[in-house]
């Protein structure tokens, strides 16, 4: 593991080396701007600690792949950019439908489809939320610096394992290329969740439960006989037409997220006591909007921030309890307009949506300017 | 204190690696360094970038704000940054590549650094050429730290590096 101590680096090595640390053991990808120095970086450094790297046909193959070695026993995760993730999304789903643990890197670019791949976009935040078709309970983090994505990609591996679903990480260009200090304290400060299995049966033949929120998993060809299915299945993992199981199955499926939402969600806030006005902003938009929190402040203005660590599931409870006190929330975004749209749908508050257009780090004056508007 | 560095150049020029040389050595010596990078998405030749942020103060906002070093290793570097230049900011380029004109001579220093490297018998080392320049005249990281960074990331081409990288910094601090 990478040894404790200060280092200036940039946020694609921060997540490889985090990886590293919350166990995966099996990556498999394809190159795509900005992310491929994650895949560089796994397939010289798997090897030295055990573990495997696959560079795959495209991205279809990679998710396929790290679905299918989770359920052979390893930690896996894959990273991407959007057209990769878009190319994800059918198995994505896949991994929901059979509880399989994993984790997702997707470093947002400037889009649609190829965009610009060396420039900075946050389209794909919706994407992350309703990408895969049917109902989802997706967890996805957002990282605004290299520190955080060392140690939020350590927490989506533990998350992965508690409520077996795969996890995104929905970065962005900036933040994967962006340099900093990263400081990594000693292996005994990180919490890493091990992977429980079941290797006999115990009287308990089913594959899965659905009156529990955590089953531990099995790994085929040690003494388990289970079943592992894309269709709709029972607690014994066998396909059915029945509505009913449907019902039980996406209850337990959608119930394990929602019954522990307290736990899972994060967020930062920034003097947001008496503000009269929340600016809400996540990944490297949040740093832009931090500085103009700060100078509106100095203005005397009654200004706060709101920073989702977590995108999904939306800190709903937060945001309708700062809304009480606030009568407008702006959202800058690097894209058209996304995230503002279930803050303004849980705040029932005046949401301001600012615009960056994909292609640059915003400009905090931007967001300045509309703060002061907010006040006059 | 807070220096704002853009290094400019074309790709294959060293100028991501020298930025993040920089950026090690200013960490070393027990400042906040902060890096953002943009390259065309093409091939060797197109345009590289770097901007750096090192201060004795943590730093949040990754953008420049005031330019106080431009240091460019392509004419284009210079032509696409002219209105970002302010009468306090210095320039450091490379003596070959660069044509200075006239209104800014005063505030740069033209560094030969292609002709420096070749005659230390290691043409590939004018980023180091440039990085001890741009340390000698930022002052924003120390001769030692920045030793010590090139030694970490070239083990089996330290010295002809830092021959380079010592070269540099004595062209840009030496008397008169």
């Amino acid at each position: 593991m990478l040894p404790p101590g200060k280092y200036f680096t940039d946020g694609n090595f921060a997540a490889t080396e985090g990886a590293l640390y919350g166990g995966c053991r099996f990556f498999a990808g394809y190159p795509i701007t900005p992310s491929s120095e994650i895949l560089e970086r796994m397939s010289r450094r798997l090897p030295e600690v055990g573990g495997h790297f696959i560079e795959m046909e495209d991205e279809i193959a990679s998710i396929a792949a790290i679905i299918g070695a989770s359920n052979g026993g390893l930690k896996s995760m894959t990273a991407t950019s959007g057209p990769g993730f878009s190319l994800m999304q059918e198995n994505i789903g896949l991994g929901m439908i059979t509880e399989t643990p994993t984790v997702i890197i997707d470093e947002m670019r400037a889009g649609p489809s190829t965009g610009i791949p060396t420039r900075v976009g946050q389209g794909d935040v919706m994407q992350t939320r309703w990408g895969s078709h049917g109902d989802l309970a997706p967890i996805t983090y957002s990282p605004n610096s290299v520190q955080e994505s060392f140690d939020l990609t350590i927490l989506a591996f533990n998350s992965a394992e508690i409520y077996r679903q795969p996890v995104i990480i929905a970065s962005d260009q900036v933040i994967g290329h962006l340099s900093e200090i990263l400081t990594v304290g000693n292996p005994e400060e990180y919490e890493v969740i091990q992977r429980l299995t079941r290797k006999k049966a115990n009287g308990n033949h089913n594959t899965f439960s659905y009156s529990d929120d955590f089953i531990p998993m099995f790994v085929p060809g040690t003494g388990f006989r289970g079943n592992v299915d894309s269709l709709t299945h029972d607690e014994m993992g066998y396909p059915s037409n029945d509505a009913s199981v449907e019902r039980e199955m996406l209850e337990h499926l959608l119930g394990k997220i929602k019954r522990n939402e307290t736990k899972i969600i994060r967020f930062e806030e920034y003097m947001t006591d008496d503000a009269k006005v929340i600016v809400v902003a996540y990944g490297i938009t949040s740093r832009s909007a931090k500085k103009a929190v700060k100078n509106a402040r100095d203005e005397g203005l009654k200004v706060g921030l709101f920073r989702p660590i977590t995108l999904w599931p939306f800190p709903e409870g937060r945001i309708v309890e700062l809304a009480e006190k606030t009568r407008k929330f702006i959202v800058p975004e690097i894209n058209y307009g996304q995230y503002s749209h279930p803050v303004r749908e849980f705040s029932r508050r005046e949401t301001e949506e600012i615009h960056f257009p994909p292609g640059a780090i915003p400009d905090f004056k931007i967001i300045l300017r509309e703060i002061e508007r907010s006040f006059t | 204190m807070t220096v704002n560095i853009r290094i400019y150049g074309m790709g294959g020029q060293g100028i991501i690696t020298l930025a993040k040389l920089i950026g090690e050595a200013a960490v070393e010596d027990g400042k906040s360094a902060i890096m953002t990078e943009e390259y065309s998405p093409y091939v060797t030749g197109g345009w590289s970038t770097a901007d750096l942020i090192i201060s004795d103060h943590e730093i949040d906002y990754p953008l420049i704000e005031n330019l106080d070093y431009l240091v460019t290793l392509s004419q284009e570097g210079l032509e696409k940054n002219l209105e970002s230049i302010k009468m306090s900011s210095k320039l450091i380029t490379e003596k070959s590549l660069v044509k200075v004109p006239d209104l800014y001579k005063k505030q740069a220093f033209e560094i030969p650094g292609i002709e420096l490297a070749k005659s230390l018998n290691n043409p590939k080392g004018t980023n180091m050429v440039i990085m001890g320049a741009i340390g000698g005249v930022t002052k924003s990281f120390s001769k030692e730290s920045g030793r010590a960074a090139i030694s970490k990331r070239f083990p089996s081409f330290s010295e002809i590096n830092i021959n380079c990288f010592d070269r540099g910094f004595e062209e840009v601090t030496r008397p008169g």
